[in-house]
């Protein structure tokens, strides 16, 4: 695995734990900042590379430290669907009521 | 280019159930300010004939996907006695083909939680959420008795009780316009009571509930994007880990098919709710119970009486789904963040907009776009300072 893809893979998994929050983009927190979204190509293009390449190893030799990280990549397969209502089935991501 | 479907056939709908909401009854023993729920003052109950009809419709029309999960919700739940659950529960796996495993959900202000409860969850392996909106100061302000009085301490002794019986569970904050202003504080309570998975839902205009103390334009906008970005670096001082965050990351990855562009708000049948009296309904579950001048009731059947091809024949299926599918539509060629939230909640859009067929709304502003901005922004940080010690080494 390429060095950044493996960086950015850690990032994201952390950032899914609540294990880090990765560093925001000076200023991302203002409205003024530029929007993120209009970079969405290449951020889900660098996601998705950085997590087929994890998900190809550990499909063939789960290396030991990235066996909690295999979990999620197989979790988040079944994650889309926002605003996921309907996914109770993959604890604990579920139950996005109204205002409960 | 139209991608919802424009007239949806029984084969359409195969498998595509995975949420049956069941109200087992409306009645709420608390008056949140918030709740859009119609009808919290009637103890009426759903009778166990009407829960074996709502899991046999299911079944007989082949709606169910894989994992079919009940969640028994639009009222307090524990208001009823467990017994009644253990004879629902029944009721349910009597009326689904012998080898479907039941897999229950409870949403609860937690109130009411002692050990026998907490014997029944284990009993029934039901995922329980609790409604806790953070610490007392923040929860009271809108979580409140009929009196008045705020109901933070009863819901803490419930969340101690399913710790000391170790059952999982997962919180759902509501966020304010108050809550804004206290992202540490709230955080730093959820760490120390060892709640580590947390869902903020933003308080909405809906159902019954007509106003938001969030509506408002940029300033609101701009304090929620600092309000959830300091959310995410507190959760990993904790460990906390956040609905939000994950959704939007399963977005990213996981891209729509073909077909069904939208989401399970939105999309017929994914989602299916029958009130305590058999209706039936689909789309945002927040429609069940409440009228509206040109649709009247939302409800499309009823589960002892109407089928699926009835309900896909009649007048209100046809006019409503008309509209979400141009609201879809809409949504996708007016909105950037289309293919992260595929076409935002009815619920929300009848309720702000008068209308299915609008677009964006204060949920999409907050909930969906905001988030996703605080979230796409931190892996865009990542990506680039990769690239900057890749340039550097």
């Amino acid at each position: 695995m390429d060095k950044r893809d493996k960086r950015l893979l850690l990032s994201i998994a952390a950032l899914s734990l609540g294990l880090a929050s990765a560093s925001p983009a000076a200023g991302s927190t203002s409205l003024g900042a530029g929007k993120a979204i209009e970079h969405l190509v290449e951020i889900r293009s660098a996601v998705k590379v950085a997590l087929q390449i994890d998900a190809g190893s550990e499909a063939r030799s789960p290396p030991r430290k990235y066996t909690t990280l295999g979990k999620l990549l197989a979790q988040w397969g079944n994650w889309g669907n926002w605003p996921n209502w309907g996914n109770w089935n993959n604890w604990p991501n579920w139950g996005n009521w109204g205002n409960w | 280019m139209n991608h919802a479907i424009s007239s949806p056939h029984l084969s359409d709908l195969r498998g595509r159930t995975k949420l049956l909401v069941l109200q087992g009854t409306p009645f709420c023993n608390i008056a949140c300010d918030y709740c859009y729920l119609p009808d919290r003052n009637s103890s009426v109950r759903m009778p166990l004939a009407t829960i074996g009809a709502a899991v046999r419709w299911i079944f007989a029309n082949e709606l169910a996907a894989e994992h079919l999960t009940l969640v028994w919700h639009a009222g307090e739940p524990l208001t009823l006695p467990q017994a009644w659950y253990d004879s629902a529960f029944a009721a349910a796996k009597a009326a689904a083909p012998p080898d479907w495993v039941p897999r229950h959900a409870i949403q609860t202000n937690g109130m009411l939680i002692d050990d026998e409860w907490c014997s029944l969850f284990a009993r029934h392996s039901i995922r329980v959420g609790v409604s806790l909106d953070g610490p007392e100061e923040l929860h009271d302000l809108h979580r409140r008795m009929r009196n008045g009085r705020g109901t933070h301490a009863a819901t803490m002794r419930g969340i101690t009780a399913l710790k000391r019986n170790r059952i999982p569970f997962h919180v759902i904050c509501v966020v304010t316009e108050a809550t804004l202003s206290h992202p540490d504080a709230l955080m730093d309570f959820f760490g120390a009571q060892d709640i580590l998975d947390v869902g903020f839902n933003i308080e909405e205009v809906e159902g019954v509930n007509s106003s938001s103390t969030l509506t408002g334009e940029d300033a609101v906008r701009s304090r929620f994007r600092a309000f959830f970005g300091r959310v995410v670096d507190r959760a990993a001082a904790f460990g906390i880990r956040i609905r939000e965050v994950r959704n939007v990351l399963g977005a990213l990855v996981d891209m729509p098919d073909g077909v069904w562009r939208g989401n399970d708000q939105n999309m017929p049948f994914a989602i299916v709710t029958v009130t305590h009296d058999g209706a039936l309904h689909t789309f945002s579950p927040e429609l069940a119970g409440i009228s509206h001048a040109r649709f009247g009731s939302m409800v499309l059947g009823n589960v002892g009486t109407d089928s699926l091809a009835d309900v896909l024949r009649g007048d209100r299926f046809r006019s409503m789904w008309a509209e979400i599918s141009a609201g879809i539509d809409a949504c996708e060629r007016t909105c950037a963040y289309f293919s992260l939230c595929r076409g935002g909640a009815p619920s929300n859009k009848l309720a702000e907009l008068g209308t299915f067929a609008g677009t964006e709304t204060m949920a999409c502003r907050l909930g969906n776009q905001e988030i996703s901005e605080v979230i796409l922004h931190r892996i865009l940080s990542e990506m680039k300072r990769d690239s900057v010690v890749a340039e550097a080494s």
